[in-house]
């Protein structure tokens, strides 16, 4: 009965999930059509001659009307034909299938940084709340999330890069790889390290990450804590707590064993929230630390005006941020039986 | 008044809000007192290119020898205009659409919330950046993806305000007293439902102006050689870490000019929630 239910809810929220990526692709190709300049013209380049720029023209449709020209791109996408970058002359889709797992990866990594330091300061500030813990907790906290993390990433490079020695870019070091070549299976580089038992490239492939990884952790961190902060709060007045003391179980206790439980499950809404946050953060980390993921791919596709594969990347973020988020609901309604799916 | 004491006796909000002041004091005066008020511009000075900080300096020049100082100063009236202009967009749009879609209810309502639950299911700066491309880079086209990608959350605000209102005693009357629909929402129920709006608008400058700076960033927003603050982070990490200061304090100056619109946010927030203050009594 329940999984029936649950079943119809997915079906849902992946017809709306369409329905967005339509209205994204409705928003974005009407814009690009009101905007003057001549595509075609774009696409052959300045020195094209003018039969060459007819030539590309009548190629890529656009001598057809607007709305006829939207339907076959359409048509298109529904075969998974997500057009062909205009930069590097392969299909958009093997491009960001190539660049999609150094992101996943990367804000993967992220994440998980963010809840395992954002929950514990979190409970830290709630349980002292009104001390100089917990002031200091909130001006962090609104720190993080006023610091460009453009800005950020470049100031950790100076302090740590410098002082440290750690890396300032790229996944791993191109030697380290050399000598011991990695074999790729899943495309995140710290996974295959460790499943294939190359210490050399994992222990190499930590030191790239970690910098990256806290910058773009930041902002979402803040908000767990927050988060974590305010629902514990919330939870540590009702009356179970209150019996919980009452029978004389040590505070640590109720506080970490029965009341963080009940905090947690709105903390966990976050995670949903955040990684819309790091997917559009993996844009302005990616470029600052050379990470050759989806987001430095497509900021290196704005600066060559490479529509396709924007179009591309912007459709395929919002399909992993749809999942994402569909993933967080239907584990909150399983973790909670009281959480209803609608 | 008494709101105005509450946000006072909270120190950090009232370091954000002396901050603010500061800031659009500068906003305002800052030709008038810059030592080089023509290096906003495409001025050059070869001689001087990247100085680091010093006497004549104080934030060091940039690769076109430019006084890095005067820039930032220069580039705080582009960074809250950016903040105004979005805000005012984004919330008329929002409010125009939310209010009558509560207003109108059933079809109309549903149509407009699936658009705008829509919006809201894709990342915000991934939008931003997918139509600002689109429009093409500058600083014009970059506000107007903001607001496009921002109104949606304004929407949402005034539809729930709006459905409450209109079931009141007082619209009831207006309407038996044989008022026309278009008149009691802008007179009657809008009025009552903005406050929720102002709040929010406040609280959103900050994020605005990050958000246009990293647009800045990646080259979608202003273009050379306007003293955009994201813009001169982008053009200063060509000469990172060696001239650090080159990005550093165009980077600081978004830093901190957010960080003040945000501790006074969080404050407003706290004070008007009625909800937050019991618990922080």
């Amino acid at each position: 009965m329940r999984g029936e239910f649950v079943f119809i809810y997915v079906l849902r929220r992946i017809a709306f999930l369409v329905l967005v990526l339509f209205i994204v692709t409705a928003i974005t190709f009407s814009l690009a059509y009101l905007v003057p300049g001549d595509p075609a013209r774009l696409v052959a380049g300045d020195k094209a001659s003018q039969e060459q720029v007819a030539r590309v023209r009548l190629e890529l449709g656009l001598d057809r009307p607007v709305p006829v020209q939207y339907y076959l791109y359409l048509g298109r996408l529904l075969r998974g034909d997500l057009g062909r970058s205009l930069h590097s002359n392969r299909p958009v889709l093997e491009d960001v299938r190539d660049f999609f797992s150094a992101t996943f990866e990367l804000t993967t990594l992220a994440m998980l940084l963010a809840l395992a330091i954002g929950v514990p300061l979190g409970v830290i500030s709630a349980v002292r709340r009104g001390s100089a813990v917990d002031h200091a907790s909130r001006l962090f906290s609104l720190s993080g999330v006023s610091i460009p993390v453009f800005w950020l990433g470049l100031l950790l490079q100076l302090a740590f890069g410098m002082t440290l020695g750690l890396p300032i870019g790229g996944r791993v070091g191109s030697r380290v790889l050399m000598d011991a070549p990695l074999i790729t299976r899943t495309g995140l580089y710290l996974v295959d390290s460790l499943l294939s038992g190359n210490w050399p490239v994992l222990a190499s492939a930590c030191q790239h990450i970690l910098l990256p990884a806290v910058t773009l952790a930041l902002p979402t961190l803040v908000l767990v804590t927050r988060m974590a902060r305010s629902s514990l709060l919330e939870v540590l007045v009702q009356d179970y707590v209150r019996t919980h003391r009452a029978c004389g179980l040590p505070e640590r206790v109720v506080v970490y064993k029965y009341a963080l439980k009940n905090a947690m499950l709105a903390t966990l809404t976050i995670v949903g929230l955040g990684y819309g946050y790091m997917l559009g953060g993996s844009f302005l980390v990616e470029t600052v630390f050379a990470w050759p993921g989806l987001g430095r791919y497509a900021v290196s596709s704005i600066i060559n005006s490479d529509y396709p594969a924007i179009m591309g990347v912007t459709l395929l973020i919002t399909v992993v941020y749809g999942l994402v988020n569909l993933a967080v609901d239907l584990s909150y309604a399983w973790i909670d039986p009281r959480v209803k799916l609608r | 008044m008494r709101t105005l004491r509450r946000l006072a006796r909270n120190r950090l909000t009232l370091l954000g809000f002396l901050g603010l002041l500061a800031l659009i004091a500068i906003a305002i005066t800052a030709p008038a007192w810059v030592p080089f008020p023509d290096h906003g511009g495409p001025a050059r000075d070869v001689a001087n290119r990247l100085q680091p900080p010093g006497p004549v300096h104080r934030f060091g020049t940039d690769d076109f020898g430019r006084d890095i100082f005067s820039r930032v100063c220069l580039g705080a009236v582009i960074s809250l205009r950016t903040g105004v202009i979005v805000v005012l967009l984004a919330s008329t749009l929002g409010v125009t659409l939310g209010a009558a879609a509560g207003f109108a209810g059933g079809l109309v309502d549903e149509v407009i919330m699936r658009i705008t639950d829509a919006f809201l299911a894709i990342p915000s700066l991934v939008l931003a950046l997918a139509i600002s491309t689109a429009l093409g880079a500058s600083l014009t086209n970059a506000l107007l993806a903001i607001s496009l990608v921002w109104w949606p959350w304004y929407a949402r605000l005034i539809r729930a305000q709006v459905m409450a209102i209109k079931e009141q005693e007082f619209v009831e009357s207006a309407r038996s007293l044989g008022m026309g629909p278009f008149l009691i929402l802008t007179r009657h129920i809008l009025p009552n439902a903005l406050a929720p709006i102002l709040v929010q608008a406040s609280m959103d400058f900050g994020y605005v102006i990050l958000t246009a700076a990293s647009l800045g960033f990646l080259g979608l927003g202003a273009q050379p050689p306007t003293p955009e603050w994201g813009l001169m982070v982008s053009v200063g990490r060509k000469f990172f870490p060696r001239w650090w200061w080159v990005a550093t304090f165009p980077g600081l100056a978004i830093f901190l000019a957010v960080l003040c619109f945000n501790l006074v946010g969080d404050g407003l927030r706290e004070v008007l929630d009625p909800r937050l203050r019991k618990q922080d009594a």
